[in-house]
């Protein structure tokens, strides 16, 4: 059913860009190009949101952290990241069926300056970015040690990646001060830098900087992970079980 | 009816002291939804400060037309969108006999049994920007426009109503459909921009089969002076008549219930 959704907001925004009236570029791109990003994002959607944050908040609210990994010899965080990752095999395979019908009806419509030397930085972005949303909404799980609103505190949390992460439309349509922030925020590393890489608007020495800024952040929401964790461990209890 | 309008007053209140137990919660999600639709207001400005028009309807044609899907957005999480996600709950987990057993109808029962007050404080807020939006835009809003308004508004909530019931009907068959949110959020949000974006084959879908249109277009054609009251007539319409095709599905969906036993 999430899939059939997503469906129809991909062609509600593809429908947009094509009735859209402007002067020029939109945003630096053509309208082909746009039509051309919302389908790659609908498809890198399915490997980049790796959101296992309703699973801890179930875990630690409901008691079930203590007897599934308290008590066992088991990482939490590694055993969550396999479960994202079994969990996606199925949704790119889902993911990408849907999307293909629509790419067909509208290949003419579609325009990109994809080029082959991409595909592989491309590819490394997006795992990289996966990585990065897992670590990212890890941690936001793990304030469920805290409070019950974790939900809430999750759709931010998408509304980052949706507005600031280029899911919504390219970072590329902020004004300039705004877009150098927007630039530097984790958003931007989950969904749009592989996107910028596909599309061959980031090369050479800016990709290169992207993916340094991008292994920063990872490596940051990782050691807050594990500093999360140890504090909140510390003050859990649950009963029964 | 009286019987019928103390169940709803009964369910409400019930709901309203649930969700006060839960006060943190409560301002959580009050204050997610109201910074959801100011987001969603952010983001035509940010796609306008790119274009000039979509499908021939300029900016403030197209924030009051967000508005308007925001405002039937909270409007479904307030009386509708709560009580079938319980729907497809109970279903799932085999409590849904006890609301056979109840002597009122099962449809009934199964409509009114959630209520969302969180959404209220959403819904003032939008109120009082599309106040001062008409009055900086200079819309010249009349008694009338804004009632019909207001009609259309509800009439989309009745259409989408059967609908989604329609939908959350199939969890008899597929116990396992749960996101059905997600789904429904996905349909919503389909109608924040003109529906006269969409080719010839998916304006049809959207005006007469999955009636998007009636979400905020129509409603915003009406409250402009850019429609008349034929849409009103047409909304009822088609309400009138999704309601009985959604009837029968449920009675129909009801003669093939097996109980999970309780």
């Amino acid at each position: 059913m999430w899939r059939l959704g997503n469906i129809i907001s991909l062609a509600a925004m593809i429908a947009v860009w094509m009735n859209a009236k402007a002067n020029g570029l939109i945003g630096g791109y053509t309208k082909s190009e746009l039509v051309a990003y919302y389908f790659a994002a609908m498809f890198l959607y399915s490997f980049v949101w790796w959101f296992p944050l309703p699973v801890i908040r179930e875990e630690v609210n409901d008691g079930y952290l203590g007897p599934r990994y308290l008590l066992k010899p088991i990482s939490h965080y590694w055993h969550k990241l396999s479960e994202e990752i079994g969990w996606h095999f199925v949704s790119i395979i889902a993911g990408t069926a849907l999307i293909v019908i629509p790419a067909i009806v509208l290949w003419g419509e579609i325009h990109t300056s994809f080029a082959l030397a991409s595909l592989l930085p491309a590819l490394v972005a997006t795992v990289l970015g996966a990585i990065l949303c897992f670590n990212f909404a890890y941690c936001l799980g793990l304030l469920s040690f805290w409070t019950t609103e974790v939900y809430g505190i999750g759709t931010f949390f998408w509304a980052g990646v949706n507005l600031l992460g280029g899911h919504a439309f390219p970072i590329s349509f902020y004004p300039g001060a705004i877009k150098t922030i927007v630039g530097f925020l984790p958003f931007r590393y989950i969904f749009s830098f592989s996107l910028e890489i596909f599309s061959g608007r980031s090369k050479g020495i800016e990709m290169l900087t992207g993916f340094a800024v991008q292994l920063l952040w990872i490596i940051a929401f990782g050691l807050l992970a594990k500093l999360i964790w140890r504090i909140g461990v510390r003050k859990f209890s649950a009963s029964g079980g | 009816m009286l019987k019928k309008i103390h169940l709803i007053i009964a369910s409400a209140r019930f709901c309203l002291a649930r969700s006060l137990e839960f006060r943190s919660e409560i301002l959580v999600w009050i204050t997610t939804s109201i910074a959801w639709a100011l987001i969603a207001l952010y983001g035509i400005n940010i796609i306008f400060g790119q274009v000039e028009s979509i499908a021939g309807w300029g900016k403030n044609e197209v924030i009051i037309l967000v508005l308007t899907q925001e405002l039937f957005i909270s409007l479904m999480w307030i009386f509708i969108i709560p009580s079938l996600l319980n729907l497809s709950l109970i279903i799932r987990t085999g409590n849904f006999d006890f609301y056979l057993l109840k002597p009122v109808s099962s449809r009934f029962l199964s409509s009114i049994s959630r209520f969302e007050i969180d959404q209220y404080p959403r819904l003032a807020v939008l109120l009082v920007i599309l106040w001062k939006l008409a009055n900086d835009f200079k819309l010249n809003l009349d008694l009338f426009s804004f009632a019909g308004y207001i009609t259309l508004l509800f009439i989309a909530v009745g259409i989408f109503y059967s609908i989604f019931f329609m939908i959350t009907t199939t969890a008899f068959w597929f116990t396992r459909i749960f996101n059905l949110e997600d789904f429904f959020d996905s349909i919503m949000s389909a109608g924040r921009f003109p529906t006269f974006v969409y080719g010839a084959t998916l304006r049809f879908v959207y005006f007469y089969v999955i009636p998007i249109v009636f979400i905020a277009t129509f409603p915003v054609q009406f409250l402009l002076h850019k429609s008349g009251f034929d849409l009103i007539i047409l909304g009822f319409a088609i309400l009138t008549t999704l309601y009985f095709i959604s009837n029968y599905f449920w009675n129909f969906a009801l003669r093939h219930y097996s109980s999970a036993s309780s």
